[in-house]
């Protein structure tokens, strides 16, 4: 289990991380979202171990990771933009894997390699941002992680080669019950893979929840009240639109309790329908002021 | 392929070692061309000795010193940028051990081809002791600049700055002396602007190769150990930092944030004294004691400064909040420049008691006049306090320099105007330095173990022809003509040497110009401890007549003539 307790991080005189916490039970797929600047990247950067935290700490297993090899060797991190040697080639960078990483699987490695069809010898500057991608993954599944660590871990890969690399990695954590905290904006996805999501905004949590719960906690529901009708009262409305006639309530608290409450008001007609990742995204980060702004050019 | 050790990891040094492969391949390759086959193709075993001594120990000093910085920015290169320091510092390896193998690779790419350029030197069978020392001196120099350039490696974010940071520290004390020493020159009177042999010491570049300009190239065997123990203490400094590094100062100017300020103030002075040096020899002709347009142009150039390294720390040309401190450095220059103006709180007319005095010196170009004598000391103390207490207006022209040897073992040394001295003033020194001469005249004429060189010259009106000497005829015309005129005030220093220059108009129609050069007599070598000038020149007017009436002679033997 992955837990981060009231992280702390400046960068000069900007509070990239403002008392952070996170909790990434053992086995599940933690979707970290949140929106630009929210301190992601910095997040991840000490659960890697990279950053010496200001202030709070990032435990793998109740361990410390900053300065922690025994921690690190559990854990393998492909970041946003990858790094390799230059001029290094697949092959190079394994064998260095290789000697650095004591769980590093030769048989894992070559029976990736027929998942991911390159060029081992071949520099991996000469490949595409995509083929980084898939040679990082490959190199980093054959370190045989009990916790992967990813960062937009599937911009630049096509549709096959995503679902290909999310078939992999879903299955490590089916068999071996390995950990993934992956951190991207593309919410639809998450969606599928995610287990457990955590919001952040400005450095600190807003929400961290597994997913059925978040959905649970939230309901879109569309009515349309008689004429003279009013909304009831003690609904948590989080966001409210009218076109026509039909009103779009956005509300926070169980589906079973919201739609008790809305048949007791008599509408015409009420549905409830369920939230997607994306829009319980934009709700939630809408109550921090942070909202898609109607802006007339 | 791992390894044991927490602090070393060998997948790390081999991949540094294999990876960066041309650096190491390449400094053998000229090691080679340096050392072995120049002594291969060597006629003679001193032939041989002479190339490792010479250019093999000259391209010790320069590859260790060049190659270092380069080691230092391949293997340390990960933390310059993000990427790389994050993939780096994710691994599992303690930073001790990342630290360790890192700089052992290093290391290894500068020893490994001092190593083999040493040992096919050995192979040729040529010189192979000399060959040893020149291996154990540029492994030494080796780790001193290695480990300096590690600990400067650490100390920024930015790889360009590398290089530049390692060139600069290693000649910064130096430097920075020379250009204060230039400012106190031009500000402080008294101020005699010699660079102290400890700026050298701290200097490790131009330390080593002064010994090389000195001809002696395994010259202090203790000082090289010093220095490549210095090399591993800044190796060990680097490791401390290494630890306490951030990760995210990768770009960074400077990595560490409480070098930060240290470097705004160091940057902003070093660029004042650089900025202020250059617009006074530009504008202002190296005139002295002008203390306004000093002072203005060290608070513009520390101004510049201050501006330049604010934009390279916060990597932002918006620097206008960071200004508000910057009073207080100018505030400091105009203090000290005010303070060097006034006296330099009492420097400049500082004069010890002359029981304090073991003995004293006195010197005018080139001349000087040395005594022990405590009757003596207080003549020169004498015109020290007249020098001291020049205006401004009276100063410029030659120098004179006052030095004092305490009884308490230290020094004191003074330089001032020649102008500051009344005529009197000047007779008076004139006198000590001619006395001075004439005593050593003496000496030199008793001591067969000198040879002169004499040569004279005779002026008549717009021509002139010159006409050696023997050493018989020198001698005579030293002991027969020059002294007891000189004694007689009949004969004199050519003024126009020693006391500033003589306008066209006090020359002489017609009159020689006496030459000797004092050497000893075997092998042609100067006299390191010969008290005395061993050149001097005298203007000879017929009214030195015991001179004249010699050079007269002498001229007419010679017969040979040669007329410009």
């Amino acid at each position: 289990m992955i837990e981060v307790k009231g992280l702390k991080k400046r960068f000069g005189s900007f509070d990239a991380l403002n008392g952070l916490e996170l909790t990434v039970p053992t086995g599940a797929v933690y979707g970290l979202v949140g929106p630009n600047g929210a301190g992601k990247t910095t997040a991840i950067k000490h659960i890697t171990g990279i950053y010496r935290p200001d202030g709070g700490q990032v435990l793998l297993d109740a361990q410390p990771v900053y300065e922690n090899p025994e921690a690190k060797k559990r854990i393998a991190y492909i970041p946003d933009e990858v790094y390799y040697f230059a001029q290094a080639g697949i092959r190079d960078m394994a064998a260095f894997y290789r000697g650095v990483y004591p769980s590093f699987n030769e048989e894992r490695y070559r029976k990736l390699g027929e998942a991911f069809d390159l060029d081992d010898k071949a520099p991996m500057k000469r490949f595409s941002r995509g083929m980084q991608k898939q040679a990082a993954f490959r190199l980093a599944m054959s370190l045989m992680p009990e916790v992967l660590i990813l960062d937009e871990p599937v911009d630049g890969l096509d549709p096959v080669m995503r679902r290909q690399i999310w078939s992999l990695l879903l299955s490590d954590v089916a068999e071996r019950g390995m950990t993934v905290l992956v951190s991207s904006h593309n919410l639809r996805e998450l969606e599928d893979v995610c287990d457990h999501v955590g919001i952040i905004h400005a450095g600190r949590t807003l929400v961290e929840r597994s997913l059925s719960e978040l959905q649970d906690n939230m309901v879109k529901v569309q009515l349309v009240l008689p004429e003279g009708g009013a909304l009831p009262q003690g609904l948590n409305i989080l966001h409210e639109s009218r076109t026509g006639q039909v009103i779009t309530l956005i509300l926070r608290g169980k589906a079973e309790e919201i739609a008790a409450k809305v048949a007791a008001a008599g509408p015409l007609f009420y549905d409830l329908l369920p939230l997607t990742l994306e829009e319980i995204f934009i709700y939630e980060l809408g109550g921090e002021h942070y909202a898609v702004r109607d802006v007339l050019l | 392929m791992r390894c044991g050790m927490s602090f070393f990891n060998a997948t790390v040094y081999k991949s540094s070692l294999k990876r960066f492969w041309p650096v190491w391949a390449g400094l053998t390759l000229i090691l080679i061309l340096l050392l072995p086959l120049p002594v291969l193709n060597a006629w003679s075993p001193s032939r041989a000795e002479g190339v490792i001594l010479g250019v093999g120990s000259f391209g010790a000093v320069v590859l260790a010193f060049g190659f270092s910085a380069v080691a230092a920015m391949t293997v340390y290169g990960w933390m310059y940028n993000a990427r790389s320091t994050g993939f780096t510092a994710a691994l599992p390896l303690r930073r001790e051990g990342m630290f360790l193998s890192c700089a052992l690779a290093g290391y290894t790419m500068l020893a490994l081809p001092g190593v083999i350029a040493a040992l096919l030197t050995m192979l040729s069978g040529a010189a192979a002791a000399l060959a040893a020392q020149w291996l154990l001196k540029y492994l030494l120099l080796s780790l001193l600049f290695f480990g300096f350039a590690s600990l400067c490696a650490f100390l920024t974010g930015t790889l360009w700055v590398l290089p530049v940071v390692y060139g600069l520290l290693n000649v910064a004390v130096v430097v920075l002396w020379l250009l204060i020493a230039n400012v106190l020159t031009n500000l402080l009177p008294g101020y005699a602007g010699e660079v102290p042999q400890a700026a050298y010491i701290l200097s490790p570049v131009v330390r080593v190769m002064m010994f090389q300009w000195d001809g002696s190239p395994f010259p202090d065997w203790a000082g090289l150990l010093g220095y490549a123990a210095f090399g591993l203490i800044c190796a060990g400094l680097a490791l401390l930092l290494a630890k306490k590094r951030r990760m995210e100062s990768a770009t960074d100017t400077v990595a560490v944030s409480w070098l930060k300020p240290v470097f705004r103030w160091v940057f902003s002075v070093g660029f004042a004294l650089c900025f202020s040096n250059l617009l006074y020899l530009l504008i202002l002709d190296d005139e002295p004691y002008l203390v306004v347009p000093m002072t203005a142009f060290l608070l513009l150039g520390a101004f510049l400064g201050w501006v330049i390294a604010e934009m390279l720390v916060r990597k932002s040309y918006k620097v206008g909040s960071s200004l508000k401190t910057f009073p207080i450095l100018a505030l400091l220059i105009i203090l000290l420049t005010v303070g060097c103006a006034k006296g330099g709180f009492g420097y400049s007319a500082r004069i010890p008691a002359p029981e304090r005095v073991k003995s004293a010196q006195i010197e005018v170009g080139g001349y000087s006049c040395v005594t022990d004598d405590p009757s003596e000391i207080p003549g020169i103390q004498t015109l020290h306090r007249e020098l001291a207490a020049a205006q401004p207006g009276q100063m410029g022209g030659r120098d004179v320099y006052i030095e004092y040897e305490l009884t308490s073992g230290g020094a004191l040394r003074r330089r001032y105007s020649l102008a500051g001295l009344s005529e009197e003033g000047q007779e008076e020194l004139r006198q000590m330095v001619e006395r001075e001469l004439a005593e050593g005249l003496e000496v030199i004429l008793s001591d067969n173990n000198r040879t002169f060189n004499f040569y004279a010259t005779l002026y008549e009106g717009e021509e002139y022809y010159n006409f050696d000497l023997s050493e018989e005829q020198g001698r005579k015309l030293l002991r027969d003509g020059v002294l007891p005129d000189w004694r007689a005030g009949t004969l004199r220093l050519v003024s126009g040497w020693a006391f500033g220059p003589v306008s066209a108009s006090e020359e002489p129609e017609t009159f020689y110009f006496l030459n000797y050069d004092a050497w000893f007599r075997g092998d042609g070598r100067y006299d390191a401890d010969f008290r005395y000038r061993m050149y001097d020149q005298f203007q000879v007017t017929p009214e030195a007549k015991n001179t004249w009436e010699l050079l007269q002679k002498y001229r007419r033997e010679t017969g040979k003539e040669s007329w410009g």
